[in-house]
């Protein structure tokens, strides 16, 4: 324990949010110590929560964990970080920083309600982690449905590599995922979000997608183009969004209806705008009408999109000309904003000489004339100089012109070509000649001036040059000419801006263009923006876009006055900001658009391609890799209620002041697929045992039906195998949990499947070491688990069947083979994946299997000061131990911080309560949607409508969720503004949110007992999905009921009970002492009380840990620090001879030294511990060379190793794992490990042979078993039935015992027998159970309130159990267990007084005539009868004991004569409650 | 491989036979607790065995007769003395080194199988030479050097007072042929003669240790005796040893999970040592009964089968010996078992010096010849009489008889399973 410096911290951090960083921070923060619980996940729970049954009791894993997820959501003063990393510790014990950095969640914890309607509408499917597997969940999720916080987070890593690619940013992988799942009307959505134009884009688009497309590295890109496509010919008459906005007084001009120019008005329109477009041409839609051919481009689909523009409110003149028709200075006049996008049509002069011949022209200017005129004839041979997707464009329409001969002459080569390569290779298809390495030196004219050839020259490729390309260089002398009647060239365009006139001040660039600011598009006109091809030069249509998305963004800033600049890099460009992983991608190659035959289409304008099949485009689709995860598609925000989505969500940093650190980060399953042999990962039906859990798991992937992954068999055949990633040579550990696990899962899959399902069990040692496991493995047999004791290296697939065949040797020593339907791997538990950081984070060692190092004597503790660790973390172990040491740690953290407690938690503040006694009822009722968990069966409105009609109902209404934040405030609103005095909501489910409406009840200074609940979901809307109108009326049903009670709800009052801050310990052995420190360092008063003469019980004999710690050293120190401690006093030789009280409040009879003294105290541990069997077996007692490992212990510490004979002899299990005492006394497997290993070290030429049943060396302790076997320890192991025998022979002892590999008799000279004797309960624990009304087990030890979750609490309150008296344990689990004892009494302790339920048994005085019925049946004999006079006569009654009553109801139910009810379910409610239900309606 | 029952029946069924046939029924057996670490005395022997069975299911030669390597192993660790000497499954064992890839422990069973053949060998030697030879370093270059110096005295002594040569006649003179090869059947007979003796008591005593109590007719050991033969000529049992195919695969395997291979890949290493074994066989029976015919003075031309065969043997002697010399050699020493490189070295030498007379002798190196000779009978008599009989040479027998002895054994128990606590095969 540190001194006390400066005062500490009163806050303590926990890391991670499993059942032991749960126990740790509940314990923490109900004793006074803010806790703030960091998970790396996205929600607390843990492994526990995956999981189906607890053993050994069977219990719903869930079931018993929900009451504490939701204890620990409620909690106050605990805060849960979730999606939490520790990035770095400062500081020392008492006043540590913490730095932990949030990962963003992408979804406002405050705001979420948690009705997943948002996870029903995600088209992204992954793996899910929860199920291992074995089911999918989406990119928006929960791990489980009662997760907390219950809220959902996304898998979202930020751009895919296609929408960054993209210059308007398209959710690419958002349509593609939906065009995948047949969501074509939703892809549409995503699509139209971000391009106005996407009919057009998915026809001539260059798609910067494609080449960043992932799949490149594979195969193919995805054809987002031609989805694109698909989705818009699907909807041929689809519309723009509807604008919401309302319109703005405000116009825009805007020059050119080009993709830029509409693209504006576009965004403008959305912002409620009123753009109005000037065209120079008769047509809109600039280059894509006038540069673009039909065949590409169908005109009807042009008009139909620029008609949507128009549809939109979007006004478009057609020829009007800027600087002819109107003029820049009219328009700045006319508009608040002008912007323009005149683009680039003039085609550049290609500066040879002869090119004004007749014949030879521009290639904007032929495409013009075509598209805008009509088809027209240039003459049978054409040629198309240039190398540009204009050059194509101009080809292919010159062939369909009716040229006969058309040759693109280009002067670098085919690889060189700018123009997509699939638009050379279709050209190409339809006849097109190329002509390389060819540049046009001058054209040669007939004498009429008519075009007859092009004279060339012949280049070859150079050096690289500015474009990365090689540089033709001319070759001399290689002058040649092309005949042609017509010429083409196309290299490139220029704005027309001399049309605008460079008066007005419009800069110029030197390339002839337009200036413009790249960021904003100002020019150097105020209010005049520029962009598009008029700016850049030729581009493509989405380059266009571009700039008219930018240039709306500039013009709305600009008319609003604001800030032009900033912020705009978070437009984009966005970088890709991570790796895929495309490993184990399957191959796919692209889906090839299906387009008209080559012959057929080079005569006709008809468009070339005809699109994807709904077929080919999901085939298409679905080769998506879904490189971001979350797609981008936005829909989760568009069903979202309460607007929780938020994408732009940041990774945050926070820092934390906490006094100590608990760290429960738990482990990681054995990644199974190492051990490749065993065939998980190759063969379908080998499953790890985490994912069996989930198949057998109601809630689990195939809903509670067993099935095997590979075909969804019906499983008749399981294996088990045991000990995978366990007890091997790297991990040379023994998990401590599979044995028991595969053992539950056998008996489960059993009840699922019926008792005739094989389940076999391989194994090497059973190791059901616990409290009762024992019983549960025999019982396990008794129903038929096979257990073979073997360890199979191999499991194969029998082919054609997905059967599984496991090959063993038995323990007949023969080799079997037997096959399986499923094979269900035990995997061990591995130290948790973020150990390593832990560790060099917070400075602690590892020890060397990764386990954070501890020692027997301090287990919970690191090696660095004031940092605790707990669960398996430490070592492998199960639930209570973890949740033991969960408390033991807080416990010491407690004990830490005591001076700060109190310190940071804040008390919350009411108002005060209003007093509606008398007043007649007003009932106010608000009727949930729960989103459309309810909304969408239910007909809520009519709900809320019924309940208007209900009797005192004076306020009804429905929310969309009753449970937000803001209808929260609404409610507290409401019941100040109608004056309601009761309050009924209809919604979901008590168990989570009734605690949470009464809250609100109180906030708005009502008592919170006036509140009632209506469950219309679970009860009502989820079981009856298919019967909409019947669930309505079942809804009616329950409101109405609800509304009945309410209207007799009284209010009721929490009563307190004071709390005696003192403790009594009954026991001075190690858990008691450990008790009384930890309690007493926390600043309680304890009496010890130890019926022998000196403290140290058990531990007395104990002289080695097997760790070289001493125990005698310690033991000295713990009696020295429990005798010299203030706060204690130790009663010696004494007993308690009575209690009396309860929780808060006992006064107990302790008699020391035959004195009686009466002690007042708020608690009782009870550690009494256990003793050695006093056996005959095996000459016993008879023999003085038969001794118990205890005296073995003794005279190997005292006596040393010279008096060893030759040959020693151990035998385990005496008087454990029999008939007369079913259990496994757990620790002598150990002890008699490392008492061999210690006569190994003394002498280590004296032999060791171990008779053993099971040798159950769980958790670290296994590598010292491998140990004494290296150093040569013989471990015999026998059948259960075959007792070894021990007779005299020849003076010396003779052990005999079959060896059941071989079936035969082996016989041992044993110099000294050594007995591993049972651990057995005290006899006088019955008496002591009686005086503190808790139960004993079957086997005498005292039995606590919870196997798993309640290891040492009693179900009778302030009552708690540690050590021995437990169950055996060793002395570090006594440690634990008693300090653990001592947090959950400090919990107590640390209150001036208990808060009692409201909600308690009242005695109705006047109707109770003594008659006792009740107090029998009271299951936490709370009720005792009392005898008082009344009117002179002596009358019984009985009295409730207000602390134990727990308000179940027994009482109410058992009595005859309404004499005792629980408050807030009185019989009036109750009667009220029927006769609505019953009433006509 | 064939196994046993599929059905599904528990592992262990009581009632049913659960132990293999192979295997005598001891009803009870003193456990001596000496006994491992009298096996570690021979080598490496891991014991932090778990039982887990799974190196035998590993082992291809298990089956369902007889389990490898546990059953033997486990004997040894449980300090079953009487069992471990009446087993025969370690030679059974051909040394693949499946079983140390598959033990989850890496408690190494193929180096513990090592250890336990030549513990084995030790116990079947009644002198106890083989035992303190095997064990220890000092016992095995002493024993060779001891021989060594006989020979050399022999040599010495017979050139002196046999021959009469003086010691001008060594030193200057070109000595005739005649003093070497007639003269020296006799004296390789007697070179011969020791270690036939010790070994046929060898074998003797492994009869009795390892049939002795089961009290098989004698018939079914004429019915067998076919099987050493085949197993001496064919070393049928090691070709039933896995598929080098399949252990490379397992090999990479293990590499890929980054650990270290325990055990070192021989390709077609039955091959090799088959050759080996041909040649050294060859040699033996050549120098042995046809000693005129081989070591005569007369010089035969290069395709006379006299000639040839030498060569073919000695060039098998070289090729296996260099191999397994080079391999050995490159094994850390720590892992290296005792003495493992004197036998390959010796026969190595062997073979060497016996090439460098033969070329000294054709080309008429009369003295170089006899120096030659002399070093090269230096080598070979005190590996004949230390190795065979002592050695690890001793396997040549121990392995074919344990074959042998195991056929019997099968075949008495198929005949007459009530008889000497035998019990049926599991017929499949």
């Amino acid at each position: 324990m540190i001194a006390p410096r400066t005062p500490p911290v009163g806050a303590a951090l926990v890391v991670g949010g499993g059942v032991g960083g749960i126990q740790a921070a509940l314990d923490l923060a109900s004793a006074g110590i803010k806790v703030y619980l960091a998970e790396q996940k996205s929600g607390v729970g843990g492994v526990m929560a995956e999981l189906d049954k607890t053993f050994p009791t069977n219990d719903c894993a869930m079931c018993t964990m929900a009451p504490r997820l939701a204890e620990l959501a409620r909690h106050k003063d605990i805060e849960i970080i979730t999606l939490a990393d520790i990035e770095q510790v400062e500081g020392s014990a008492g006043d540590f920083d913490v730095t932990l950095r949030k990962r963003a969640r992408f979804v406002d914890e405050s705001k979420c309600t948690g009705c997943a309607a948002c996870a029903e509408v995600c088209p992204v499917e992954l793996p899910s982690a929860f199920d291992h597997g074995l089911s999918t969940r989406r990119a928006i999720y929960r791990p489980y449905p009662q997760v907390v916080p219950n809220v959902f987070a996304i898998s979202r890593l930020g751009v895919s590599p296609c929408q960054g690619a993209c210059p308007i940013h398209q959710s690419a992988q958002g349509y593609v995922t939906l065009i995948a799942q047949g969501r074509f009307e939703e892809a549409l959505q995503v699509i139209l979000r971000d391009n106005p134009l996407p009919s057009i884009c998915g026809r001539v688009c260059t798609h910067p997608c494609t080449a960043a497309c992932t799949r490149c590295s594979i195969d193919d890109a995805v054809n987002m183009p031609a989805l694109k496509r698909f989705v818009t010919d699907q909807f041929p008459g689809y519309e723009l969004p509807k604008v919401t906005v309302a319109d703005r007084p405000e116009t825009v001009g805007i020059v050119g209806a080009g993709p830029a120019g509409l693209m504006c008005a576009w965004q403008l329109r959305q912002q409620g705008y009123r753009p109005v477009i000037y065209e120079s041409l008769p047509v809109a839609g600039g280059m894509l009408a006038a540069g673009i051919p039909e065949f590409r481009l169908p005109r009807e689909v042009l008009t139909a999109e620029i008609s949507r523009f128009t549809n939109a409110g979007i006004d478009i003149q057609l020829n009007t000309r800027l600087g002819r028709d109107v003029t820049l200075d009219e328009l700045r006049e006319r508009h608040a904003a002008v912007f323009l996008a005149i683009g680039a049509h003039v085609e550049r002069a290609l500066g040879v000489p002869g090119e004004h011949h007749a014949g030879v022209l521009g290639g904007v200017e032929f495409l013009r004339r075509v598209n805008l005129e009509g088809p027209f004839a240039l003459g049978k041979r054409v040629l198309v100089i240039g190398g540009g997707n204009s050059a194509l464009d101009a080809a292919r329409t010159a062939r369909r012109c009716g040229a006969e001969q058309v040759t693109i002459v280009y002067r670098r080569t085919r690889a060189e070509m700018p123009a997509d390569p699939r638009e050379v290779e279709a050209a190409e298809n339809e006849g097109i000649a190329m002509e390389f390495l060819a540049a046009p030196v001058r054209f040669l004219a007939s004498d009429s001036g008519q075009v007859t050839a092009l004279e060339c020259q012949r280049m070859r490729l150079g050096k690289p040059d500015a474009s990365g390309r090689p540089a033709p260089e001319p070759i001399p002398n290689s002058l040649f000419p092309i005949a042609c009647d017509a010429a083409v060239y196309t290299i490139g365009q220029s704005p027309d801006i001399a049309g605008l006139g460079v008066v007005n001040g419009l800069e110029k660039s030197g390339r002839g263009a337009l200036r413009a600011d790249a960021a904003t598009l100002e020019t150097s006109l105020p209010g005049v923006f520029a962009g598009g091809d008029c700016v850049t030069g030729p581009d493509v249509v989405v380059t266009a876009m571009l700039a008219g998305k930018k240039a709306a963004i500039s013009i709305d800033r600009w008319i609003n006055k604001r800030g032009l600049r900033e912020g705009r890099e978070y437009e984009g460009p966005f970088k890709t900001a991570y790796t895929v992983d495309t490993a184990g991608v399957l191959m796919k190659r692209e889906v090839n658009p299906p387009a008209l035959e080559a012959l057929e289409r080079s005569a006709t304008f008809a468009e070339v391609h005809t699109g994807y099949t709904e077929e080919q485009a999901r085939a298409e689709a679905s080769r998506c890799v879904g490189c971001a995860v979350c797609c981008d598609c936005q829909l989760c925000a568009s069903v979202c209620g309460v607007n929780a989505i938020d994408y732009l969500q940041q990774d945050t940093r926070r820092h934390l002041k906490v006094g100590a650190v608990i760290l429960a980060p738990g482990f990681e399953p054995f990644d199974a697929s190492k051990k490749k042999d065993l065939g998980y990962g190759r063969f379908a039906n080998v499953v790890t045992s985490v994912q069996f859990e989930r198949i057998l798991s109601a809630s689990g992937p195939y809903g509670g039906h067993v099935a095997r992954p590979g075909d969804r068999k019906t499983p008749q055949r399981v294996a088990f195998v045991q000990c995978v990633g366990s007890r091997d040579h790297e991990r040379d550990y023994c998990s401590s949990v599979c044995c028991m696990y595969a053992t539950k899962e056998a008996l489960i899959a059993k009840e699922h499947l019926g008792a005739e399902l094989q389940t076999d069990i391989y194994f090497m040692d059973a190791r059901a070491f616990g409290k009762c496991f024992e019983a549960y493995y025999q019982r396990a047999q008794a129903q038929g688990v096979n257990y073979i004791r073997s360890r199979p290296p191999v499991v194969e697939e029998v082919a054609g069947t997905g059967d599984l065949r496991v090959r063993y040797v038995g323990d007949d020593d023969l080799m079997h083979a037997r096959e399986y339907d499923l094979v269900v791997l035990s995997v061990g538990l591995t130290p948790p994946a973020s150990a390593q950081t832990l560790a060099r984070t917070f400075g602690f060692d590892l020890d060397r299997f990764g386990f954070c190092k501890t020692s027997r004597l301090a287990p919970f503790e690191t090696t660095r000061e004031g940092v605790f660790a707990c669960g398996p973390f430490t070592e492998p172990k199960d639930i209570p131990e973890t949740v033991m040491e969960a408390s033991a740690a807080a416990s010491r953290v407690l004990a830490m911080l005591g001076p700060a407690r109190g310190t940071l938690i804040a008390p919350t503040e009411y108002p005060p309560e209003r007093d509606v006694a008398g007043q007649p009822p007003r009932v106010g009722v608000f009727v949930c949607h729960c989103g459309t968990n309810i909304g969408g069966v239910v007909n809520v409105p009519s709900v809320a409508e019924y309940a208007r009609t209900l009797p005192s109902v004076v306020y009804a209404e429905d929310n969309l969720y009753t449970c937000s934040t803001d209808t929260q405030e609404r409610i507290k609103q409401l019941i100040v503004e109608q004056d309601l005095n009761r309050v009924v909501v209809a919604s979901c489910t008590p168990r989570t949110h009734e605690p949470l409406f009464r809250n609100t009840c109180r906030e708005a200074g009502l008592n919170p007992y006036l509140f009632e609940m209506a469950n219309i979901r679970d009860q009502c809307s989820w079981v009856h999905m298919g019967q909409p109108e019947r669930a309505t009326e079942k809804a009616r049903d329950l409101l109405r009921m609800a509304v009945a009670k309410a209207r007799l709800l009284e209010p009721l009052q929490h009563g307190h009970a004071p709390v005696t801050k003192a403790a009594l310990v009954i026991g001075g052995g190690l858990s008691g002492m450990v008790a009384s420190l930890d309690l007493a360092e926390q600043g309680y008063e304890v009496c010890l009380v130890e019926r022998e003469k000196q403290l140290g019980g058990n531990l007395r004999r104990l002289y080695d840990l097997g760790t070289g710690e001493d125990p005698q050293a310690a033991l000295q120190g713990l009696e020295t620090r429990v005798l010299g401690h203030s706060r204690i006093r130790v009663l010696r030789s004494a007993q308690v001879l009575h209690v009396d009280g309860s929780v808060g409040s006992f006064e107990s009879s302790l008699s020391p030294n035959g004195a009686v003294e009466r002690f007042r105290h708020g608690v009782v541990v009870v550690a009494t511990g256990a003793e050695e069997l006093n056996t005959s077996e095996h000459l016993h007692g008879q023999d003085h060379r038969v001794i118990t490992q205890l005296e073995l212990e003794h005279r190997l510490a005292k006596s040393g190793g010279a008096w060893l004979p030759p040959t020693v002899v151990m035998i385990q299990c005496v008087g454990s794992r029999c008939a007369e005492r079913p259990y496994c006394s757990r620790v002598c497997c150990g002890q008699a490990v490392k008492n061999a290993l210690r006569i190994k070290q003394l002498s280590p030429n004296t032999h060791v042979v171990v008779l053993y049943r099971d040798l159950r060396t769980y958790g670290l302790r296994e590598s010292a078993y491998t140990e004494a076997r290296k150093l040569g320890v013989v471990f015999l192991r026998h059948d259960d039935a075959d007792r070894p025998v021990v007779q005299g022979h020849n003076g010396a002892l003779k052990v005999t015992v079959r060896d059941p590999q071989r079936a035969h008799d082996v016989a041992i000279e044993a110099g000294l027998v050594v007995l591993s004797v049972a651990t057995v309960p005290r006899d006088d624990n019955t008496a002591l159970a009686q005086l503190l009304k808790v139960p004993l087990n079957s086997e005498g030890f005292f039995l606590e309130a919870h196997m798993k979750l309640r290891p040492v609490d009693f179900a009778t309150d302030g009552v708690f159990v540690a050590g021995l008296a437990h169950s055996a344990k060793a002395v570090d689990e006594s440690i634990v267990q008693a300090a653990s004892a001592a947090a959950r009494a400090a919990g107590i302790l640390s209150k001036d007084a208990i808060e009692l339920e409201g909600t308690l048994s009242q005695v109705v005085r006047e109707k109770c005539d003594g008659c006792a019925y009740c107090v029998d049946t009271c299951p936490y004999q709370a009720i005792t009868l009392i005898e008082h006079a009344h009117d002179g006569v002596v009358k019984k009654i009985v009295e409730v004991n207000e602390t134990l009553c727990k308000g179940c109801g027994t009482c109410q139910a058992t009595c005859p004569k309404q004499g005792i009810y629980v408050r807030g379910f009185t019989p009036d409610q109750l009667a009220a409650q029927v006769n609505a239900a019953l009433e006509p309606v | 491989m064939q196994l046993a029952s599929s059905t599904p029946s528990p592992g262990s069924v009581a009632g049913e036979p659960a132990h293999s046939a192979t295997h005598a029924r001891l009803e009870s057996e003193w456990l001596d607790p000496t006994l491992l670490a009298d096996v570690r005395r021979h080598g490496r022997f891991d014991a932090h065995c778990l039982n887990c069975g799974g190196c035998s299911v590993a082992c291809e030669l298990s089956d369902e007769s007889l389990t490898l390597p546990r059953r033997p192993l486990r004997g040894v660790l449980l300090g079953l003395k009487a069992t471990t000497r009446a087993s025969l499954e370690p030679w059974v064992c051909h040394d693949c080194g499946d079983c140390a890839i598959a033990c989850p422990q890496k408690a190494n069973p193929a180096e513990s199988m090592r250890t336990l053949r030549r513990y084995l060998t030790g116990q079947y030697d009644f002198t106890g030479l083989s035992r303190r030879i095997l064990r220890s370093k000092a016992w095995h270059l002493g024993a060779l050097g001891v021989v060594f110096a006989i020979v050399l005295a022999l040599l010495v002594v017979y050139h002196l007072y046999w021959a009469e040569l003086t010691m001008t006649d060594f030193v200057g003179t070109a000595l005739p042929m005649e003093h070497m090869f007639p003269k020296i059947k006799y004296f390789t007979w007697i070179v011969y003669g020791i270690p036939l003796v010790f070994l046929t008591l060898h074998a003797w005593r492994m009869q009795r240790l390892t049939m002795g109590r089961l009290g098989v007719p004698l018939r079914h050991y004429f019915m067998e005796a076919w099987m050493i033969f085949v197993q001496v000529v064919t070393q049928k049992r090691m070709r039933q040893c896995p598929a080098e195919q399949r252990r490379q695969r397992a090999l990479e395997l293990f590499k890929s999970e980054g650990k270290e291979a325990g055990v070192h890949l021989v390709p077609r290493r039955w091959i090799k040592h088959w050759l080996m074994a041909a040649g050294t066989m060859a040699m033996l029976v050549i120098t042995g009964l046809f000693l005129a015919w081989f070591q005569t003075d007369a010089v035969h031309a290069w395709y006379h089968p006299q000639r040839l065969l030498g060569y073919v043997a000695t060039a098998c002697i070289l090729w296996a010996t260099t191999d397994i010399l080079v391999r050995r050699a490159r094994t850390p020493r720590a892992e290296r078992r005792p003495n493992a490189l004197a036998m390959p070295l010796l026969l190595w030498l062997t073979a060497v010096s016996g090439i460098v007379v033969h070329v000294v002798r054709v080309l008429g190196l009369e003295l170089t010849t006899h120096y030659a000779y002399a070093a090269h009978l230096l080598i070979t008599v005190p590996m004949v009489v230390v190795e065979l009989p002592f050695g690890e040479w001793a396997h040549m027998i121990d392995r074919p008889l344990a074959l042998y002895f195991h056929a019997v054994r099968l075949r008495a128990a198929a005949e007459q399973p009530s008889e000497a606590g035998l019990v049926p095969v599991h017929t499949s």
